[in-house]
């Protein structure tokens, strides 16, 4: 009975758990083409990986175990229109998002200034936060629908399949929302 | 629903930030500069953590739930089962990191040596499953015990822990490693 449980849990969480560790390699990929240089020069920016990735992910989870019920309750459908149940999620989203980027800069600046790791403005700092994280929720939305989409439609577990993808997805776009925001503050 | 998901958030990006602050570190900064490489192992070490041991408190609310497993901290049946499969899956997820970034090296003209990568994703991963998964386990008993659903709770809690072991574990694993 556990010799059979245990088979189930590594047949069904492997084969996900590799395309998040091959998506996962994309965000390396993406950090390492900037160059380990440039992120040493200001630390604090290295800092903003892991809370933003954390923040992306729970995006994400919490999109993906929205939607998974809507669509299992009927309310929405998976097709692309416009519906007032996804936008009001959105929208909740987006708000949670912009408010937690500005805890995530202020906590984040407070210790990275005590501890000496790369003395930024306050306010371009807190700026590179909250458009990194808008662009991020943005982009994790339209990553996670179609992902839920998708697997409903196909009869995947939302658990183990839906929720290890999109937030791996996630990863990447975070690395990538950072990098735009740093650019467009002009920190690059 | 803002206001639930706003607190699981202040305390997900609080872990975080401490997990930000070691990776930042001068330590860290030495590491990943004499370990070339070890970059691209970053975020898939970060992320990995979250998703076997998050799997895990679910799979251990549920049985707690309907009753299969009892309210005792023990690691023995389906618990010690699940710390098992857990501890099995995060060391070949982290092993495949190593070979991956390695591959990765050699294309971006990156000086990594396989090995040693490999060594390092196989270390670090079952370090921090040996770690965070009884912690995992007990904290989710604990939680339901105390009345508290744990899938509401547990996921940002491993997340944020799971993040700062992995940190941890990553810069003692290279250490051994050498």
């Amino acid at each position: 009975m556990q010799k059979q449980a245990f088979k189930r849990i590594m047949k069904e969480s492997a084969p996900a758990l590799i395309v998040a560790a091959l998506i996962d390699i994309m965000a390396g990929t993406t950090m390492q083409l900037r160059g380990i240089e440039a992120w040493v020069a200001i630390p604090v920016f290295l800092m903003l990986v892991p809370p933003l990735s954390d923040l992306g992910n729970d995006v994400a989870c919490i999109l993906s175990s929205r939607i998974t019920t809507l669509l299992a309750l009927g309310v929405i459908k998976p097709k692309l229109e416009s519906s007032e149940a996804l936008e009001t999620n959105i929208i909740a989203i987006l708000t949670i998002g912009t408010l937690s980027s500005l805890y995530m800069g202020m906590i984040t600046f407070a210790v990275a200034d005590k501890a000496g790791l790369g003395s930024v403005p306050i306010f371009p700092f807190l700026a590179v936060c909250v458009i990194s994280v808008i662009i991020l929720t943005l982009l994790v939305c339209v990553a996670a629908i179609g992902i839920a989409f998708i697997a409903w439609r196909r009869g995947l577990d939302p658990d183990n399949v839906t929720i290890p993808i999109s937030t791996s997805i996630s990863d990447v776009l975070g690395i990538f929302s950072l990098l735009i925001a740093m650019g467009m503050v002009g920190f690059i | 629903m803002v206001k639930e998901s706003f607190f699981s958030e202040v305390l997900s990006i609080s872990g975080g930030t401490l997990a930000g602050f070691l990776l930042a570190s001068s330590a860290m900064q030495n590491l990943l500069e004499s370990f070339p490489g070890l970059l691209i192992m970053i975020p898939g070490f970060l992320g990995l953590r979250g998703n076997i041991l998050g799997a895990v408190s679910a799979r251990i609310g549920t049985g707690l739930h309907t009753g299969l497993i009892e309210p005792k901290i023990t690691l023995k049946g389906d618990t010690a089962m699940n710390f098992v499969a857990s501890l099995f899956l995060s060391t070949f997820v982290n092993t495949l990191i190593g070979v991956l970034a390695y591959f990765v090296s050699v294309i971006l003209g990156v000086d990594a040596i396989l090995w040693k990568l490999v060594a390092l994703g196989a270390l670090s991963g079952a370090m921090a499953s040996v770690i965070v998964g009884p912690f995992t386990i007990m904290l989710t008993i604990l939680v339901f015990r105390q009345g508290i659903d744990p899938d509401s709770v547990m996921g940002p809690l491993v997340t944020s822990v799971g993040d700062i072991t992995a940190v941890i574990c990553l810069f003692l694993a290279a250490i051994l490693v050498g």
